[in-house]
């Protein structure tokens, strides 16, 4: 345990020559990253809100990890169902955290099943909402269903600093459309929090990280950091009278864009007032431009300290935007994986397209047990108190089709879930009842999800 | 009207506006009803910066070299361009993103930057530590007996240090346990250390001149007591220490600072002084004057900060912070006098000033547009037009290139190519660089020196570098970047160019059908519809390898995919000469190239320099120009309603030698541009 309170030490004098630096000292950072693996305990300290859990529990927190362009599914499948599953090639990464992951098999997202092309941006856009997306590249015509993890901020989000935290590794294309006559916002989220309303999504870990922990600064006293507060306060408090002495002179429209930015001042000032004071201050900042495969692991670290530190309960991680053609020379495949992904039976092709999805595999493999390290207050894991989703836009890379989906459930959702076992439902099983799940879990009261999300699953 | 042989295939891109639009170019309806000229300018939507926009704003607000938009999350596009308002949204992820950019640039402003600090802390269990009794435990230093701990530290400055130890102690027998915090062998400090624990361990500093170089910190246990029988032992332990400095470096220069503070507060009194800085700053950041109230807001807070105790740079600092997350910075606001009202109205001043400088800067109004605005100059057209000539000429036109182009050119794509290692092995940064740099500098020349845009497709010569002279087996210029005669290499105008040919390939081979719908949605504004199910992608039989033009024209028997493809893909065969990074070839897959494409309407063509002619000919082409520019000026797409004011627009334009110039003074001359109205 390497976490060394910060005292009051910082004379005037100290506090003046550390001149109001915006980012706070990190104690390790300075010995060039001596990374000890953390493991936080549970401190009631730690929590925003200094109250106790409720029962002493720790809460149940939702993770929902996105790759693109499908996976190889004759080497996915296990052939044996229940326990002690087999590993087919692509799974193998699995073999450590078998005991902590299901193999769900047979779900489907029917929402994405549109006879039209464009099955990459429908199929993301409609990943966590379980709803169809209008068919337009005008992103004044977007409309989706919210997603599954807003649904979830919106119960249990006040609960923690952060509602959510939406992440991921890529920006967008710069230009053109992104996928047959589809708005590019289908292609770049996975979170909606509203029909045209997605989450935006932060793609350098270090960015993340500043975000989560580095608000606060401890080169200043205590009386300063609450000046500093105060300060802050007012001026929140100006520039919302300037916008809404502004609002009563627009139009309806003009009206509707400015809400957007009364919306997330007041999200500060809440987020201001909830008194959380940073305590839970990781160390090793992940470093800037990293290459893709360090950048991946990076940004998964940061989420489990996001969780770790219950920043927030609600993650969703895209490790690439939907389509992707990115390049995975790293890996020694040539070519690029949208491309691969259409590959039509070509065998080299697809062993290539095998190579990809399994580094994909060993990458949530990692995160599973980073998060099975964590040991909470009550001696559980991190992991234990989790239910961690890995899919795909699509099934097929050539079939583009919406079932028979790629989906691993890792953790046990507090309780919730019975995991390491391989369940094989029914065809069209829609997953949508699989998130209805993982809501009640979390202890969302939701009866139904999206289009088709009627009936949970049992995942005991 | 000259011909078009796209006519009998689309709506001309003027009135290819709307599903449904069925006006006609003189600007009646199917009726026969004649809009009124300057009848509906229509209106832009409340607008955020975007990203680009942001940090250039702060650029020539400030003179900073900070970037802080670069972080922003990225802004989405729609009708090819990421300035459209409609679609700039705010997410609670923006507001955050900008207080923390309004603070840093704030802080930055008033700041004055002391050196570099010298910040270590060195763990008392790592092994550069030594000490001459005790042992290193997981993450402290235990002295068991009377001793010293040795920590070095190499600072490199003169000056003041303070050096800290984080101290606590088994206690145990009469005293405290006694302990030194000192440098270099010598006690600066002698204490008591009361903790007993980590998690309350005590802080103990001292302050010390130090020259530059290697220094040891020595924490000194001097009362050890140990009574076995009894079970009493005292120890000290050391958790960390630690050196910060110097403490008394000089402060530096600001230069931002020196051109914020136009004033001195102590010959004319702080408030005065910072009423004159704020007044200054907003008027310039909110790109109009205050009002009254405005200005007495941010006074206000100014007051507010010193009163609860902050210095004069903390009030001004704070309130400035404010200025830039202001929804006055944020939003290019422009108010209708009646927000419901349909008549059209002129924009105001400095609204009209705002919207020329993010039309061809991509940033805030200059000194000489400001002047404009307040002198009421800008309401008449040969006063609009003298500004957007000196505009143009101005370096800050490269947004044109960088913001305009890059996007409706696909420059901007070329960053983001992955071509495959193991097809063009040639490839790398430098080539991907220098791709880059042809298409921007090429742009560049119709804004820069007002040649004709007809140019852009049959240009002879191109500025190029060595590099590009390889990769195009030219003879290189005789400067770093030099204009040569690319007709030999049959590469005249945009093209020929290696970097459209990369934006428009996949990463192992050509994309005849990008090319030809990058051809027809961004040339010619007459965007192929997207492609029914089951149709992506083409089949690689390695046992019966074929050109792509065969296995596309294979594809084209389909009468499904023929109706599109019929178009788009004989444009596209015009690039086969040039493969997934623009190399010339002679074959495809041990085939010779056949680069031959053909127009509905008959007429042949061979290669892209063949192609470059047909359509420099077509008024489309210069019809798609004025569309897609005056998309960008205002930041919306064009609606039904602005039939005639493209109609006029195009008139100055294509009618004429199709210059840029002309074009941009047009489109900042339309009612369109320079009147907007209420929402009934």
């Amino acid at each position: 345990m390497s976490f060394k309170p910060h005292a009051k030490w910082w004379t005037p004098k100290l506090a003046k020559a550390r001149g109001g630096r915006l980012s706070a000292p990190s104690r390790r950072a300075f010995l060039g990253g001596a990374a000890a693996a953390i493991t936080l305990p549970f401190l009631e300290s730690l929590r925003p809100w200094g109250q106790a859990w409720a029962n002493g529990h720790p809460p149940v927190r939702l993770v929902y990890y996105y790759v693109p362009n499908g996976i190889v599914m004759n080497q996915w499948k296990p052939t044996q169902t229940g326990p002690g599953y087999d590993l087919p090639r692509i799974l193998e990464p699995l073999l450590p955290v078998r005991d902590h992951v299901s193999v769900l098999t047979g779900l489907a997202n029917r929402a994405a099943s549109v006879p039209v092309a464009g099955d990459h941006a429908r199929g993301t856009g409609s990943f966590l909402t379980c709803a169809t997306v209008t068919h337009t590249a005008d992103a004044a015509q977007i409309q989706n269903g919210i997603s599954v993890d807003q649904v979830a901020a919106n119960a249990i989000g006040h609960e923690t600093l952060f509602p959510s935290l939406e992440v991921g590794m890529s920006g967008g294309a710069p230009v053109g459309d992104c996928d047959s006559g589809y708005s590019c916002a289908y292609t770049r989220n996975i979170s909606w929090a509203g029909p045209s309303t997605p989450m935006a999504k932060m793609t350098d870990p270090k960015l993340v990280f500043d975000r989560l922990f580095a608000g606060f600064d401890r080169t200043l006293s205590e009386e300063d950091r609450a000046r500093r507060e105060r300060w802050r306060a007012s001026v929140l408090d100006t520039v919302t009278d300037e916008a809404n002495t502004l609002h009563r002179r627009l139009s309806r429209s003009d009206q509707a864009k400015l809400d957007e930015y009364l919306t997330g001042v007041r999200e500060l000032e809440k987020r201001m007032q909830s008194g959380f004071t940073g305590e839970c201050y990781p160390s090793d900042p992940p470093g800037l431009g990293l290459p893709y495969a360090e950048g991946v692991r990076a940004m998964n670290e940061v989420m489990v300290k996001a969780l770790e530190c219950d920043l927030t309960r609600v993650v969703t991680f895209m490790m690439e935007n939907a389509g992707s053609n990115r390049s995975f020379d790293f890996l020694g495949v040539p070519g690029a994986h949208h491309e691969l992904s259409h590959h039509q039976g070509v065998a080299s092709t697809l062993e290539s397209l095998a190579v990809i999805d399994t580094w994909e595999v060993s990458q949530f493999a990692w995160l599973v047990e980073r998060m099975n390290e964590v040991v909470e207050a009550d001696g559980t894991t991190l992991l234990d108190n989790s239910l961690v989703l890995f899919s795909s836009e699509i099934s097929d890379g050539d079939w583009h089709n919406h079932d028979d989906l790629p989906v691993l459930l890792a953790g046990s959702g507090g309780g919730h879930a019975v995991p390491g076992r391989h369940i094989r439902y029914s065809s069209e099983q829609p997953i949508a009842n699989l998130f209805l799940s993982m809501l009640q879990a979390a202890g969302v009261n939701a009866s139904s999800f999206g289009q088709d999300g009627t009936a949970p699953l049992d995942l005991t | 009207m000259k011909h078009s042989w796209l006519a009998a295939l689309a709506l001309g891109p003027l009135l290819a506006l709307a599903p449904g639009c069925s006006c006609n170019l003189d600007g009646s309806d199917d009726d026969g009803t004649v809009r009124p000229l300057h009848g509906d300018p229509g209106r832009v939507t409340l607008r955020r910066l975007n990203r680009a926009e942001y940090d250039n704003t702060v650029r020539d607000l400030l003179g900073t070299a900070l970037r802080p938009a670069r972080d922003f999350p990225y802004d989405d596009t729609s009708f090819g361009f990421d300035n459209v308002a409609d679609t700039l949204s705010i997410s609670p992820l923006h507001v955050e993103m900008y207080e923390q950019a309004a603070v840093a640039l704030a802080t930055e402003a008033t700041e004055l930057p002391l050196e570099e600090l010298y910040d270590v802390v060195v763990p008392a269990e790592s092994p550069e530590v030594t000490a001459t009794t005790g042992a290193a435990y997981g993450d402290y230093y235990n002295l068991w007996s009377n001793g010293e701990l040795h920590a070095p530290i190499e600072v490199p400055v003169a000056g003041l240090y303070a050096l800290t130890a984080r101290l606590y102690a088994d206690q145990g027998g009469p005293d405290l346990a006694l302990a030194s915090l000192g440098v270099d062998g010598q006690v600066l400090d002698t204490f008591d250390v009361v903790a007993a624990t980590r998690d309350t361990a005590e802080l103990h500093t001292v302050e010390v001149q130090l020259q530059p170089g290697p220094h040891t910190i020595t924490v000194w246990f001097h009362n050890d007591y140990y009574d076995p029988g009894n079970g009493v032992d005292r120890n000290l332990k050391v958790d960390w220490v630690s050196a910060l400095g110097p403490l008394d470096a000089e402060p530096g220069p600001n230069p931002i600072r020196d051109r914020l503070y136009t004033c001195d507060p102590q010959s004319i009194g702080d408030e005065a002084c910072a009423q004159q800085i704020l007044s200054n700053v907003a008027t310039r950041a909110w790109r109009r004057p205050l009002a009254g109230a405005e200005v007495g807001g941010l006074l206000g807070l100014f007051q507010a900060v010193t009163a609860d105790g902050g210095t004069f740079d903390d009030g001004v600092r704070v309130a400035l912070s404010a200025v830039l997350l202001s929804p006055h910075f944020i939003y290019r606001v422009e108010v209708d006098p009646d927000p419901e009202g349909p008549e059209a109205v002129p924009l105001g001043d400095y609204e009209l000033a705002s919207r020329l400088s993010y039309f061809l800067w991509s940033s805030m109004p200059d000194e000489a547009l400001f002047a404009a605005a307040e002198a009421g100059a800008l309401q008449d057209d040969a006063e609009i037009e003298r500004q957007v000539r000196r505009m143009l000429a101005d370096p800050k036109a490269a947004a044109l290139t960088e913001e305009f182009a890059g996007q409706w050119l696909y420059i901007r794509g070329i960053d983001n190519m992955v071509p495959d290692v193991w097809t063009y092995p040639d490839f790398d940064a430098e080539l991907r660089a220098s791709m880059k740099e042809e298409m921007e500098r090429f742009f560049a020349s119709f804004v820069g020196s007002d040649r004709p845009m007809s140019e852009l497709l049959t240009a002879t010569h191109g500025e190029i570098d060595a590099r590009l002279a390889a990769h195009y087996g030219v003879t290189p210029p005789s400067t770093a970047w030099g204009a040569v005669d690319l007709t030999p290499a049959e590469r005249g105008g945009v093209l020929g160019q290696a970097g459209l040919h990369l934006v428009t390939s996949y990463p192992t081979r050509t994309s005849p059908v990008q090319r030809g719908k990058w051809v027809l949605s961004q040339l010619l504004c007459s965007e192929p519809k997207p492609p029914p199910p089951g149709v992506e992608g083409l089949i690689e039989d390695d046992a019966n390898p074929q050109t792509v033009r065969e296995r596309l024209e294979q594809h084209r028997a389909d009468p499904m995919c023929a109706s599109c493809h019929d178009v788009m893909d004989p444009l596209g065969f015009a690039f086969e000469h040039f493969d997934g990074i623009g190399t010339w070839r002679e074959v495809d897959h041990g085939f010779p190239v056949d680069a031959m494409g053909e127009l509905p309407d008959g007429r042949a063509f061979y290669g892209t320099q063949e192609l470059g002619q047909v359509l420099a000919e077509d008024p489309l082409f210069s019809q798609c120009v004025s569309r897609k520019l005056f998309t960008w000026a205002l930041g919306r797409a064009p609606a039904p309603t602005d039939a005639p004011y493209l109609l006029e627009i195009n008139g100055r334009f294509g009618d004429g030698d199709l210059r840029f110039s002309e074009l941009a003074v047009a489109i900042a001359t339309s009612p369109a541009f320079r009147m907007r109205r209420g929402e009934p």
